[in-house]
């Protein structure tokens, strides 16, 4: 089974305000910018669509351990998401998605998926390159070098140590 | 036959679909799949297995992994609820087999539930649990739609897995191999290893490259022995260990059978298994634990002959069903300690009230493994003497001729 790390970011995220500030602009490719860019077109899709009972300036999103650049491209997607979507529960749900798939694949992401589908093979779990490459794209170089760590362990301790890592990202 | 969840796997709608195709320039920077070294020129790309072109690639796969003739054979997705009704429907005419006092008595050594399950009840089991399944009467494969997507390597190496058995069929002839018919629960699951062990194993082999790995790197020794460890524990949970060792013990001890096979003589390292079978399941699992003397055939336990009784039922539980009831009784090492096994029989009688009782002797290998049966079990009698036991049992009360013969047969008299 594809480990629930993959979309655990998301969860994680849901807690907790925005904490885009309209100081010093944050780093282009940044975790902030990033972030700013997410909240930005989340608050800009709200306008839009006039989705009622939102407050447009709360964001709620936070993803620790996410890519920046992943970030932007989930704000990019928000801009144009459709207004259904915008209104329900999980109003950026399908752009999480639609980033997971389309963010620029970076060896980092390769590195990690090579190294953990083999090792969860060993451990008789099958999760092949491609669909490790998709799922993990929206983590962060420093998580996912964190968890390759893990991925030495006996079978028993592997999961556990990937769940520590991506429960506590960098 | 192929059952879910014995391989985790990516089970998400989210992943591996054809409708998710990565980017040129993702699917650029992942490497190509790397060839099996003995299938340089197959198609490894995880294909639909509804579409021929698909079907063909993945057949022609598995006839290289085991170094056999390519063959054709007849493929058919079927849903769920249709392959329900197949199931339904050849069913229907049939009588219901009777079993209620043999189901009684694995109830006693908790082995079974006391109710049996009604024929839709094991049909829905059945069809819930089956991935794919290989029908040798009619030589076509039937891929059982859970709902995943139909692309992805897990689904793939489960048509894989299929036909292997239709290159089984087509060597050795399953409806009759190896000759004699397998008559005990101890005699089929061995001879079953050879079956699913070996398409188990190839599978594994076969998915390895699927997965996008470079099968040079990839540890099928752990894999294996983790699959058997997960295929002991789902027998640990069940409430029907006796019905579900057909869907596992198959699996987990044949891959390794087959695998270790293969390491000795390549891909028809396997014709040796299916010249000499297992002819128990203690055989099977000494050797591939390398633990105990591989015992191939069974010692004999005698019949008792008490007026009043009439045989109803007999089996042999073999080292595995020993095993089972030394897991259930919470007995440490169960796997180990039931290679001491070195024969048994299950018998089951009715009394002229159509009451049922059971019997269940055993030969072991030492005083210890003997005494691990005199455990309080309730409506029955546990006892051994030396390397001899026995579990009798009644609904009402146990048999005093049954067990007195019993316990005259443990002493040797």
């Amino acid at each position: 089974m594809q480990p629930f790390w993959s979309w655990v970011g998301i969860a994680g995220g849901l807690v907790g305000a925005c904490a885009c500030s309209s100081g010093d602009e944050p780093d282009a490719g940044s975790y902030e910018a990033g972030l700013a860019a997410l909240c930005d077109g989340l608050s800009e899709g709200y306008r839009r669509c006039r989705v009622r009972n939102r407050d447009y300036d709360y964001c709620g999103y936070s993803p620790e351990g996410y890519d920046g650049q992943g970030l932007a491209a989930v704000g990019a997607c928000l801009r144009t998401e459709d207004c259904e979507a915008l209104a329900s529960d999980e109003p950026a749900a399908h752009c999480f998605d639609e980033a997971r798939r389309t963010a620029p694949l970076r060896q980092v992401v390769v590195d990690y998926c090579e190294s953990a589908s083999l090792n969860y093979f060993r451990c008789n779990s099958w999760w092949s390159v491609e669909d490790c490459s998709e799922g993990m794209r929206l983590w962060n170089d420093a998580t996912l070098l964190n968890a390759v760590g893990c991925h030495q362990q006996p079978c028993e301790e592997l999961s556990n140590c990937e769940t520590i890592v991506f429960e506590h990202p960098r | 036959m192929r059952l879910r969840a014995l391989a985790l796997a990516c089970a998400l709608a989210a992943c591996g679909s054809s409708e998710d195709e990565a980017s040129p320039a993702a699917a650029a920077m992942l490497n190509p799949p790397t060839p099996l070294p003995e299938c340089p020129d197959a198609d490894y790309a995880a294909c639909d297995v509804r579409e021929p072109d698909c079907q063909s690639s993945i057949a022609a796969l598995a006839a290289c992994v085991r170094d056999s003739e390519p063959l054709t054979v007849p493929i058919e997705v079927l849903s769920e609820s249709d392959y329900i009704a197949l199931l339904q429907a050849e069913a229907e005419g049939t009588p219901d087999a009777e079993v209620e006092h043999f189901q009684r008595a694995l109830a006693w050594l908790e082995l079974a539930p006391e109710q049996t399950a009604t024929r839709e009840e094991e049909i829905a089991h059945h069809a819930t649990n089956v991935l794919g399944v290989y029908r040798s009467k009619e030589k076509r494969i039937i891929i059982v739609d859970h709902g995943k997507p139909a692309d992805t390597p897990y689904i793939d190496a489960t048509l894989l897995h299929e036909v292997v058995h239709a290159l089984q069929d087509a060597d050795y002839d399953l409806t009759t191999w190896p000759g004699e018919p397998a008559q005990t629960f101890d005699a089929r699951l061995a001879r079953n290893a050879v079956v699913e062990g070996e398409a188990d194993f190839y599978e594994y082999r076969a998915v390895a490259a699927l997965l996008g790995l470079d099968v040079a790197e990839v540890d099928f020794e752990s894999a294996l022995l983790e699959h058997l460890d997960f295929v002991q524990a789902r027998l640990s949970e069940s409430t029907a260990p006796y019905r579900d060792s057909y869907a596992t013990f198959p699996y987990g001890f044949g891959a390794l059978q087959a695998f270790h096979a293969w390491q000795d003589g390549g891909p028809r390292g396997t014709d040796a298994i299916w010249a000499s079978p297992p002819g128990t399941t203690q055989q099977l699992m000494a050797v591939q634990l390398g633990l105990n003397e591989p015992q191939a055939t069974p010692l004999e336990l005698p019949l008792p002959e008490i007026e009043g009784l009439t045989l109803y039922a007999s089996d042999v539980l073999g080292a595995w069903g020993f095993h089972l009831v030394l897991d259930m009784d919470g007995v440490s090492n169960p796997a180990e300690r039931s290679l001491d096994w070195r024969g048994d029989r299950l018998r089951v009688f009715t009394d002229t009230d159509n009451q049922p009782y059971l019997l269940w002797q055993l030969e072991l290998a030492s005083e210890d493994a003997a005494r691990l049966l005199t455990r309080t079990r309730a409506g029955c009698t546990g006892r051994s003497f030396a390397t001899r036991a026995f579990v009798s049992c009644g609904d009402h009360e146990v048999r005093d001729e049954l067990t007195s013969w019993a316990d005259a047969w443990l002493s040797g008299e």
